[in-house]
């Protein structure tokens, strides 16, 4: 029943609307929707965390922690050294068609490859908060590979912020076991993984993983948390990233329109009231 | 002989169920905001969120059939949804493509589609979580979704599985009883009628057995059955009660 | 006394797919049921209520996609325009049609559609256009049709529209209301709720040019803030699954104005509004 069409005098109701700071449901521009995270819901994850917005959207996020070797091979030196002391993080979201009928079959494949790369690219860098060195085990040789998995189960548009507030709650909700380092001399290194749970600890910097806000231009005005009809009517969509200190961790514009320069740099400072 | 017996039990089924009895069944209809139908099942530590569009124009005229509506099945595993290891699954994966097969096929002569001629009807499996069962997780999730979608039906469709351990028969097997090699063998039943409208075995079972695991995994496809409707009467009183005018 | 206990056997009662409502086969079978293979008992199709009307018996499923009936009015989504005709989403088992013959044409007085029309099909309506009609009747394979020829129908504006479970809105006499509060609102029966500015015009004073033109009319603030509301508490009541129309659609707006119109996308203040109408509808069953 989610719309992929809408009429003309649709659009521009919505449109007029934003003009005069109240929108179709009664919020203003800036306004967001109830949130209601819940966190630890699969037992087989590591972290899991589930949020819905406005009882509409819906993103599942599922954490699993795994051993895996560096993976250093082509490239350079320096580079190489950096990695070598470093863990991983994988990303993967997925629209379920149970969301919504445009995710059947092939359709969600460029919304997911989009979003996942979206998302790996703001974890995997210094701004993705997560200290990645402390992932590491055996420098050059084992690390613990982080598997973020969103998967969005229903949806009432903004998708994008609901999987980046998720994703936050999820590796706060995430334990990593304890990884005891043997040495056994001659450079040779081993280790056991911890059993005791209560030894099992939280991915450190967690606190500072960005989350996102959607800034969705329609007419000249721009308004965050839009609902699908207001997502059709959208010209274009800037995703601003930004951790808890307020620092911008990432910029992406996605949609078809363009934005002038001038309501850009509005609409950035606009995330920071938001925030 | 005894002593034996109970021990085979506590091994066979870690956790901690005799060996006649069902995981925890935990149901709900109408989770969803988008889908026409949808319901969210969880059998032991098996978790399942099916969604069910349509009846409705079929957007793909190749697939239009002009004497009944045609039935679409499509099932993902979330990527975190194993026990051991994380693993991605594609929507292409063989498994899943013969188990959507499988629930087509089932629901197929259920589902009265002379009626919706030309018409569509989706039916969406997610996984969220896997301990075992994933066929009959699929088939009863599908049967409350299409009746929250107001879907005619004959009947209810309950499926389940049983198995046999050194001469022991058991049912709702998980993942761990699954992995051990147990033959199991899955059920999918008309309750009313009796009547079974799937039926899958791995591994090998002797002859003899086969009578005493149907009639235990039919034993188990009824007492879901009652679970099921006991949810769906409820769901359905609570509906009609709030929605009498006065 | 007899054939009132017999008739309260089933009537009313929730039934489950598979279950029998009845063995005495003098009854007719209606939507939601079938007989089993010796034709002996009617057995129900769906999870839903019995419902009897004379010898016909049906089950009335709560969550359904509509089911269209001569006459009702229906709000509807154009899909796709194809020749002489636009497919029209109507939350239906399939899209309806609407027939260039079946509209009005602009120019005043009927007449008939001449080839020109034909060519410019998108001037009436367009894909995603929302439009009011009159459902007209259903074919053989399935397919149903629609039709706009009254001036009451046609071109939806100056408003947004909820969705909501069709079964919440019954058949009235109109489905065309205005609210105390001034705004429109039109109850599609298939669940399609349009709000929108009250519009003072009478029908016939509209000029014929302007009812396929594609521009709303100014909507000042406090209107619009009312069309949210009324939005709004449509929305609580369709989560709260209560029956929709104008009065009780009233009664929830009548019980938001203690929240600010934002505020009544928040569960609790749903909750509120819902409770307060149920409440009144108690009260006012009392009194009759």
């Amino acid at each position: 029943m989610a719309p992929v069409l809408i009429s003309a005098l649709e659009a521009d109701y919505i449109l007029k609307g934003i003009d005069d700071n109240l929108r179709a449901d009664g919020r203003g521009r800036l306004d967001y929707r109830e949130v209601i995270l819940e966190t630890g819901l699969i037992t087989q994850a590591h972290g899991s965390a589930r949020c819905r917005l406005g009882e509409g959207t819906d993103v599942l996020v599922g954490v699993k922690v795994d051993i895996g070797t560096v993976d250093i091979d082509g490239t350079e030196e320096e580079v190489a050294t950096v990695k070598a002391k470093r863990g991983r993080v994988v990303c993967n979201v997925e629209c379920s068609p149970i969301a919504s009928q445009q995710f059947a079959g092939r359709g969600a494949d460029d919304i997911n490859n989009e979003l996942t790369q979206m998302m790996s690219r703001v974890l995997n860098g210094p701004q993705g908060g997560l200290n990645l060195e402390k992932l590491c085990i055996i420098p050059g040789k084992a690390c613990w590979i982080v598997y973020i998995d969103a998967l969005v189960l229903d949806y009432a548009g903004n998708i994008v912020d609901t999987m980046f507030m998720t994703t936050r709650a999820a590796l706060f909700n995430t334990q990593v076991p304890k990884a005891i380092i043997h040495d056994l001399g001659d450079g040779e290194v081993e280790f056991d993984l911890s059993e005791d749970v209560e030894e099992w600890e939280r991915i450190e910097g967690w606190e500072h993983v960005p989350i996102s806000v959607t800034l969705n231009k329609i007419g000249s005005r721009h308004i965050v948390d839009a609902t699908p009809l207001e997502e059709l009517t959208t010209e274009a969509k800037l995703h601003v990233m930004v951790n808890r200190n307020g620092k911008i961790c990432g910029i992406q514009k996605s949609g078809s329109g363009s934005i002038e320069h001038s309501l850009l740099s509005e609409m950035v400072q606009v995330h920071i009231f938001v925030i | 002989m005894c002593i034996i017996t109970v021990l085979l039990i506590l091994i066979s089924l870690m956790d901690g169920r005799r060996a006649n009895e069902l995981r925890k069944i935990k149901c709900k209809p109408s989770v969803l905001s988008q889908a026409d139908g949808s319901a969210y099942i969880e059998q032991g530590n098996t978790k399942c969120l099916a969604a069910v569009y349509g009846p409705r124009e079929t957007r793909q005229k190749a697939q239009l059939i002009h004497n009944k509506a045609n039935i679409n099945v499509e099932i993902s595993l979330a990527p975190f949804s194993m026990p051991q290891e994380r693993k991605k699954r594609s929507k292409s994966d063989r498994r899943l493509l013969e188990i959507a097969s499988a629930v087509k096929q089932t629901f197929e002569p259920i589902i009265m589609t002379n009626l919706f001629a030309r018409s569509q009807i989706d039916i969406y499996l997610q996984i969220l979580q896997f301990d075992g069962g994933t066929i009959q997780i699929c088939i009863n999730a599908a049967t409350l979704a299409l009746i929250d979608a107001g879907i005619p039906m004959q009947e209810y469709v309950c499926a389940c599985s049983a198995g046999c351990h050194e001469n022991h028969t058991l049912l709702d097997l998980n993942n761990a009883e699954e992995m051990a090699d147990t033959p199991e063998l899955t059920v999918a039943l008309l309750p009313m009628s009796g009547k079974l409208t799937l039926l899958q075995m791995d591994s090998r079972l002797h002859v003899d057995k086969l009578e005493p695991v149907m009639n235990l995994a039919a034993l188990g496809c009824k007492e879901i059955y009652q679970t099921l409707d006991e949810t769906v009467r409820e769901y359905v009183k609570d509906l009609f009660q709030k929605s009498s005018p006065y | 006394m007899f054939v009132r206990t017999q008739r309260d056997n089933f009537e009313s009662k929730v039934v489950t797919p598979g279950q029998v409502i009845t063995a005495d086969t003098q009854y007719m079978r209606g939507h939601g049921t079938y007989l089993n293979e010796e034709e002996s008992s009617h057995i129900s199709s769906v999870a839903g209520v019995v419902e009897r009307v004379n010898k016909l018996i049906t089950v009335r499923p709560l969550h359904t996609r509509y089911t269209g009936n001569i006459g009702d009015l229906v709000i509807g989504r154009i899909t796709e325009v194809t020749n002489k005709r636009w497919k029209v989403d109507i939350n239906s088992r399939q899209d309806a049609v609407l027939l260039l013959s079946a509209i009005n044409l602009p120019g005043g007085v009927q007449r008939r559609k001449t080839e020109a029309d034909e060519l410019q099909m998108r001037k009436f309506f367009a894909e995603g256009d929302l439009l009011a009609a009159e459902f007209q009747g259903s074919f053989n394979d399935g397919s149903t049709s629609l039709h706009t020829r009254n001036l009451k129908y046609g071109k939806l504006r100056n408003g947004s529209l909820i969705v909501v479970p069709p079964a919440l809105v019954q058949r009235c006499k109109t489905h065309f209301h205005t609210l105390s509060c001034g705004v429109d609102v039109t109850l599609g029966l298939n669940g399609y709720i349009w709000v929108s500015k009250h519009s003072s015009k009478n029908l016939d004073e509209l000029d014929p040019e302007a009812i396929y033109s594609n521009d709303n009319e100014p909507v000042d603030r406090s209107t619009r803030e009312t069309i949210a509301r009324v939005c709004n508490c449509i929305n609580a009541l369709s989560r709260h699954f209560m029956c929709i129309t104008d009065t009780i659609i009233a009664y929830a707006y009548e019980a938001s104005l203690k929240y600010p119109v934002k505020d009544l996308l928040k569960l609790e203040a749903m909750e509120f509004v819902t409770t307060e109408v149920r409440h009144k509808l108690s009260v006012v069953r009392s009194i009759y």
